[in-house]
């Protein structure tokens, strides 16, 4: 791109400094956005009790209303139940507020409670872990990855403007030259033949919370009037309380089928319900909420949704999104990917883990330019314990959660804490002593902590075979794809390590060259 | 199927126009003439894959999976590149002169 000197050396002061801030931000949120994208399947994987075989359209009442009927309700108890998808396969009834809790996940066929695994699974950890980084206090977190998201866009656009050769090095990977080499043009691959999904992404996430970060802007228009903006936004329906008991609606089913007849004769198309709310359980006024989300194979996240009274059956309202908000529901339904796509979940997996490469690569050349030009020790170590500890470091966590989820027994307590937490501190006693290890093992620790991701890696499928018996084969045969899916890609990530761990630098000093990989230089440097 | 004939024209319209260019032409054959046309030919076909994927997902959801085809592509049309050349021999006879 024909630009200036002097922009240039700015956007790229800019891209360096921003980029070494925030990078390790940007890595964990793209690392656990990725894991995100399959959190549904990391949850059977990880709660192994919850491996049943999807059995859809069955009738609800059998299953939920014995346990509604015995709950003990109040004004204030709220129920959900998700109905069962191929995705997540059981159904879940829950309750909160009122005299008394459910958390429930039942078989869809028996209506039999399964005891799951006591573990937040990927939807519990992975995913708030991508946009909140688990910081909780003042909502800090939300703030930093907004910020976090704000940079990728400037770190894209001023990484263009960096880039000399965006068409010319279009495909161009060159893994015999020098280590910074290679680094580079990895970076600037895996940035560039995924530039859209790196602006779609940031972009979409910033406008998901925009009600976090801009909190004024929709509440001004209803003059602070919350549920009236709730209720035409999203059709939710909150009654005040009658202050006297109410039943249950005797059956739910009945009230699916209404909705969905109602939506099949709208759209033409067969609508199916996927969740159900129930507020004010307890008291006269009562409503029941039956949601149903993509109607149709569209990217939109359009939500229908039709409130009943819960004691007559009477319909309240019937809310669809209007058209203003169907670009918002694009926006929405392109980043929590809920369509039914099997195709594009692969492709943004994969996505997320071409903008993991571009981040650790970016960060990885920064590192080996600096020891290069002669950085002082004591700074080498702060850098590679941040770069290498915060990349590397985190892939090895990731699995030390997997491993501590296979290995703990059910009912262990230890120390104070649930099995849950139990889990979550090997994962972050192993990032940390991942990022001293890169700071005090020198040169070594990047190769070194890539032959733990290839061990760790084979541990954890080994470990779910051992625990549950489920080899890749068995669980293939039984179409458990969820957990192949899982084991196959703890193999591949084994394999990718091994990989790396023969081209990385080792001990002794100079870079390996890779075996099995011939210098081909010759050719290309003639014509140049 | 439809989604493997997206992904097939995509994967012979992106080498071609890595063809198309110098360095990787030379990687591939060892030899300089190249054949012209090569360029036109990659981007026809990259602009089918994506009216396969509008055929099979319709507009909306091939504005999301298109790209990303490409992107994936084009990824492993550089590790074929760099890893295993001559895999894309076969492809550039078939275009080279003579």
């Amino acid at each position: 791109m024909p630009v200036s000197q002097q922009f240039r050396s700015s956007m790229q002061w800019l891209h360096t400094w921003l980029g070494i801030a925030l990078g390790s931000v940007l890595f964990a949120i793209f690392w656990m956005g990725t894991l995100t994208v399959f959190h549904l399947e990391i949850n059977r994987w990880m709660m192994p009790e919850s491996r049943v075989t999807p059995a859809l359209n069955r009738p609800l009442d059998p299953i939920v209303m014995p346990h509604l009927q015995t709950l003990d309700r109040g004004e204030d108890t709220f129920i959900t139940i998700s109905r069962p998808t191929s995705r997540s396969p059981f159904v879940s009834v829950r309750s909160f507020g009122g005299p008394e809790r459910l958390r429930l996940t039942l078989d869809p066929v028996t209506g039999e409670q399964i005891e799951t695994t006591k573990s937040y699974g990927a939807s519990g950890f992975f995913y708030p872990f991508h946009y909140s980084l688990h910081i909780s206090w003042l909502g800090l977190g939300t703030w930093i990855v907004g910020l976090a998201a704000l940079s990728m866009l400037v770190l894209t656009v001023s990484g263009i403007f960096l880039h000399r050769k965006i068409f010319a090095d279009f495909f161009s990977f060159r893994p015999q030259k020098h280590l910074r080499r290679s680094l580079l043009d990895l970076h600037n691959l895996t940035a560039v033949v995924a530039l859209p999904f790196h602006v779609l992404f940031p972009l979409t996430g910033i406008l998901i919370f925009v009600f976090v970060y801009f909190p004024n802007s929709f509440t001004k228009a209803y003059d602070g009037d919350r549920a009236e903006l709730r209720e035409e936004m999203i059709g939710y329906v909150l009654r005040d309380a009658a202050g006297e008991p109410g039943e249950l609606p005797p059956s739910v089913d009945a009230l699916v089928k209404r909705a969905e007849t109602i939506w099949t004769e709208r759209s033409g198309q067969p609508a199916h319900a996927d969740y159900i709310r129930i507020t004010r359980a307890g008291d006269a006024n009562a409503t029941v909420m039956v949601q149903h989300t993509f109607p149709e194979r569209q990217v939109a996240m359009n939500r229908g949704n039709i409130t009943f009274d819960a004691q007559t059956g009477e319909l309240l309202t019937d809310f669809t999104p209007r058209s203003a908000q169907t670009a918002n529901a694009w926006i929405k339904g392109a980043h929590f990917l809920r369509i039914d796509s099997w195709a594009l979940r692969w492709l943004f997996f994969l996505g997320g883990l071409a903008g993991s490469v571009m981040i650790a690569t970016g960060q990885l050349y920064w590192m080996q330019a600096r020891i290069k030009r002669g950085l002082e020790p004591r700074r080498v170590r702060v850098v590679r314990g941040l770069t290498i500890g915060t990349t590397t470091g985190l892939i090895l966590a990731t699995l030390a959660y997997l491993i501590a989820n296979r290995l703990l027994t059910n009912d262990v307590r230890a120390l104070g804490f649930e099995r849950e937490m139990l889990e979550v501190l090997p994962f972050f006693a192993v990032w940390i002593v991942a990022v001293l290890h890169a700071a005090l093992r020198g040169r070594a620790a990047w190769r070194e902590q890539s032959i733990a991701i290839c061990m760790a890696a084979i541990a954890a499928a080994v470990l779910n075979w051992a625990t549950t018996g489920d080899d890749i084969v068995r669980s293939a045969m039984a179409a458990q794809w969820a957990v192949v899916g899982v084991d196959s890609a703890l193999l591949v990530t084994s394999g990718i390590a091994l990989w790396s761990v023969r081209r990385l630098p080792s001990v002794s000093g100079s870079p390996v060259p890779a075996a099995g990989l011939p210098r081909r230089t010759a050719p290309q440097a003639k014509l140049r | 199927m439809w989604f493997l004939l997206a992904l097939l024209t995509s994967a012979v319209g992106l080498s071609l126009l890595a063809l198309s260019q110098a360095s990787h032409w030379y990687r591939v054959n060892k030899s300089h003439t190249r054949r012209p046309g090569v360029r036109a030919v990659g981007w026809v076909l990259i602009g089918a894959s994506f009216i396969v994927c509008i055929a099979r997902d319709g507009v909306s959801l091939a504005m999301l999976i298109w790209p990303m085809v490409t992107a994936t592509v084009s990824v492993a049309v550089a590790l074929l590149l760099a890893f295993r050349p001559r895999w894309l021999r076969s492809l550039a006879r078939l275009l080279s002169v003579g």
